[in-house]
């Protein structure tokens, strides 16, 4: 199957082709701030260089974060508007799995970590089982602190993969059980690579519902809430 | 020539099919109104979020509407500013996705100018040189539009735009949002026999200010209040509308007299405004001159007036690049 993958959600933004288990480009470039632009663009000469037509495509992936909101809706809009005039399937990755595929060799818990600001980070767990990876936990917002008593508890090894993010304070945390390697971009194609497998596996086209992974709430929704609140309980 | 617009650069998601810049095959509009009408305005976060979210069924059913495959389309046309970053993106990428899918030419569209096309929707037989008055929450520009793709900026607000001042007044007002419609509907049941604002600071311009009679509104209410008189609302909604539109009024029609043209528009959002319209009408009829102004559908934003202002502009300059970016504060940088 002919795939493209693309992810937008962090400051380095991909795109990669496959066919099948070949590779056939890849190529990473900025796109925070401002180049998320530039990625149809990308995708346009991605295509040319491996000499296809737009309509060889058979499927769409796309990232959708965690990450930069406004990032990962420039991926996600990039692959419905492709995946809809190409009339192929569109499948969604998290970020973090695409980053935790990025390791190939660790024996225990992946935990890929990305700055959530405000002393928290975006984290998931995962563990490489033969070829695969499975998912102990999704991608949630974690207080730093919190992170590190949970995994300090599963008494594993634990390979951080991340943007630098804590970096000092993660490791220290959970002494000589942890390591830290710097992983701060997803791989366009391992990314489609991922999707291409989930696609086989559960043929689900999110052509329509594939959305961003907003796991925090607007400043505007958390300042309703507090009025409310304050509402409620004062007059 | 059939053209996708879309516009996706402040609350509503719209799609549309146009058949060469003059008829309008399908035109749907979703209006996010009701969920930014609990903040009192229009939230960025919420607005890019609901653009995602509805896009592509817009699309959808434009086309459906329209009765058209998108093989039939030869061109997407999308705003690319001024607007929301957000939901610029939004709108900028599926476009541009769905011209690399299909191998078809792409257009960034100016919305400002994109606004001025819906007159040419509206009166197919309009011919430039024109000078049209855009007004709406975001804009207030007088421009003089010697050709297609060719414009002269003669005034714009100093300050607050035009559909931004209506809101604000009708909030102080205590009226509902968005305010404008409101504040029109208020000012119907009063007579505008209340002064606001003694001179016009920028008299003799071509520029707008609505800041003092926003200030001098303000100041009238705190009066009535601290007199513990009962605030005569819907008198200060008719005078505040009474003058705003002088405003524009006066503005728009020296600036007629000025470079003789024969033609005057209305656009935006504010341009559905019915005192505004009447009293434009009444002007341009006593000149002997030609008014238009696109019907209230038309006038709020829209992607058929996107898809038009594509259709002239691609014949005339040709497509965008792919990696064209969004320009959320884009100004008019033709002939300026
Ligand atoms: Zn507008």
């Amino acid at each position: 199957m002919r795939v493209l993958g693309l992810d937008t959600s962090l400051p380095t933004g991909t795109v990669g082709l496959i066919d099948g288990v070949n590779v056939l480009y890849e190529e990473k470039i900025a796109v925070r701030p401002g180049g998320g632009e530039k990625i149809p663009a990308l995708i346009q000469k991605a295509l040319q260089s491996v000499g296809w037509r737009p309509k060889y495509l058979e499927l769409v992936v796309a990232g959708k974060g965690p990450g930069s909101y406004t990032g990962v809706r420039v991926g996600l809009a990039v692959a419905k508007g492709l995946a809809y005039s190409l009339g192929i399937p569109l499948v969604s990755i998290n970020t973090l799995l695409a980053l935790a595929a990025n390791d190939q060799g660790w024996p225990g818990l992946v935990c890929p970590v990305l700055d959530a600001r405000r002393r928290t980070v975006y984290a998931g767990l995962y563990r490489r089982q033969e070829w695969d990876l499975s998912e102990l936990r999704p991608p949630e917002v974690w207080p730093v602190e919190d992170l590190i008593e949970f995994l300090r508890r599963q008494k594993t090894p634990v390979l951080f993969l991340g943007d630098g993010a804590y970096r000092d304070e993660l490791t220290a945390g959970l002494g000589s059980a942890a390591r830290y390697k710097r992983e701060d971009s997803v791989h366009g194609a391992v990314l489609a690579g991922l999707g291409l497998t989930r696609w086989q596996k559960r043929k689900k086209n999110e052509l329509y519902t594939g959305l961003p992974l907003y796991l925090r709430r607007t400043e505007a929704e958390i300042q309703r809430e507090q009025r409310s609140m304050r509402g409620g309980c004062g007059s | 020539m059939l053209v996708l617009g879309i516009e996706t650069s402040c609350d509503e998601t719209a799609a549309a099919v146009v058949e060469s810049g003059k008829r309008i095959l399908s035109n749907p509009v979703f209006s996010q109104i009701d969920k930014h009408a609990e903040f009192g305005g229009v939230v960025p976060e919420l607005a890019a979020r609901s653009h995602l979210e509805g896009i592509l069924q817009t699309i959808d059913l434009a086309l459906r509407e329209a009765g058209v495959g998108l093989e039939r389309i030869g061109l997407v046309a999308a705003t690319c500013g001024p607007g929301l970053i957000g939901g610029l993106l939004v709108g900028l990428s599926i476009a541009k996705a769905l011209a690399l899918g299909k191998e078809l030419p792409f257009i960034g569209i100016n919305h400002v100018e994109a606004h001025i096309y819906a007159n040419f929707l509206a009166v197919p037989d309009l011919t430039p040189p024109l000078l049209c008055l855009t007004v709406s929450g975001g804009h207030t520009d007088l421009i003089y539009m010697e050709d297609h793709g060719e414009y002269r900026i003669l005034g714009r607000t100093r300050d607050d735009a035009a559909g931004e001042a209506f809101d604000k007044a009708a909030r102080v007002l205590g009226l509902g949002y968005p305010g404008g419609p409101f504040l029109e509907k208020l000012a119907r049941q009063g007579r505008p026999r209340i002064p606001l604002v003694q001179t016009d600071s920028l008299a003799g311009t071509y520029d707008f200010s609505f800041s003092g009679l926003k200030t001098a509104l303000i100041n009238k209410i705190n009066h009535y209040r601290q007199k513990k008189k009962e605030v005569p609302a819907a008198d200060l909604a008719a005078s505040f509308q009474e003058q705003a539109v002088s405003f524009l009024v006066d503005r728009t029609f020296r600036a007629a007299d000025d470079l003789q043209v024969k033609t005057v528009l209305l656009s935006g959002g504010v341009a559905a405004n019915k005192e505004l319209r009447e009293r434009f009408q009444e002007q341009a009829g006593r000149r002997g001159i030609r008014f238009a102004v696109p019907p209230p559908q038309l006038c709020t934003d829209n992607a058929a007036m996107v898809a038009a202002c594509g259709y002239y502009r691609f014949h005339k300059f040709g497509p965008s690049p792919l990696d064209l970016p969004v320009f959320p504060r884009l100004s008019w940088n033709l002939k300026e």
